[in-house]
């Protein structure tokens, strides 16, 4: 459902926003759908986004930086639920999955760019130190996304 | 309408910092593009449809005992991932990753149950 608004992040006047956790704690999610202007601050996907936008962001949880051991890690369930926990203020999203039907400005970490028309990106941007792990499977057949990062035993 | 457009396009330029992050990347446009690479400058205007998926995998520089940098010795930073994207033009798109990293990546991949699991993750249980 799209209701018409505005928002900067997850701060919305009018937009619908929800909330995703996994159980264990290594993987939220924030999914926005406005119609108007979204302003996104977050490095990934920095800029102003004119029309209608569906985008969902994957944030690390607040268990992320617990070690963990690779096999228990990949052999977890991670698939996201609705929660009203949110990620901590100044938590960046490491990937982003964006549906657009408008005019984008963006400044974002990998570039700019300046679209009009119908898009679709989705981005995953990790840190090239340390010992991490991901795992992301998501689509727009409005399945639950699986999502979760941690970092690993070496 | 130029200067407009290439007055944006410099204001994109500098906004946007340089990559230095391992990245995956899905974009498909059915319209216009303009799109600018930090590192580069390099400018692209696609007019219609276009599609594009890639990975930039940053180089890793290592540092003697002293802290200095040796470039002659940079590499690729040590990685294991396995990938499924899947697009159907604008309509669908299917973005799967399981991605490790630094210490772990070079252990798991020596690990070929590791490797498997990986690609269960992305694929399902009947992956083989």
């Amino acid at each position: 459902m799209f209701i018409a608004g505005c928002s900067i992040d997850d701060q919305v006047l009018l937009a619908k926003v929800t909330w995703l956790e996994n159980a264990s704690g290594t993987g939220t999610a924030m999914a926005v759908e406005s119609f108007g202007f979204h302003v996104s601050t977050f490095p990934i996907d920095r800029g102003l986004t004119v029309g209608v936008t569906r985008r969902v962001y994957f944030f690390p949880g607040e268990a992320s930086s617990l070690q963990r051991d690779w096999r228990d890690f990949v052999a977890a369930d991670h698939r996201l639920r609705p929660t009203d926990e949110r990620p901590p203020p100044g938590a960046a999203p490491v990937a982003v999955l964006a549906a657009s039907a408008a005019l984008e400005v963006q400044a974002g970490s990998l570039g700019g760019a300046i679209r009009l028309g119908l898009g679709k990106q989705a981005t995953l941007l990790l840190p090239s130190d340390g010992s991490t792990a991901v795992i992301i499977r998501c689509n727009d057949r409005g399945d639950s996304p699986s999502f979760a990062l941690s970092e690993i035993l070496p | 309408m130029k200067c407009l457009i290439a007055g944006l396009l410099a204001s994109v330029a500098a906004i946007a910092g340089g990559c230095n992050h391992l990245a995956y990347v899905h974009s498909a446009v059915v319209g216009v593009d303009v799109t600018v690479a930090p590192d580069s400058g390099t400018t692209r205007l696609s007019i219609g449809y276009d599609r594009e998926t890639f990975a930039i995998v940053p180089r890793y520089t290592p540092q003697d005992e002293n802290g200095n940098s040796l470039p002659a010795q940079a590499e690729a930073m040590s990685l294991v991932s396995v990938s499924n994207v899947d697009a159907l033009g604008i309509q669908e798109l299917i973005f799967n990753h399981v991605v490790v990293t630094g210490a772990a990546a070079k252990n798991i991949a020596k690990d070929p149950q590791g490797l498997k699991m990986m690609r269960e993750a992305v694929f399902g249980p009947a992956a083989r």
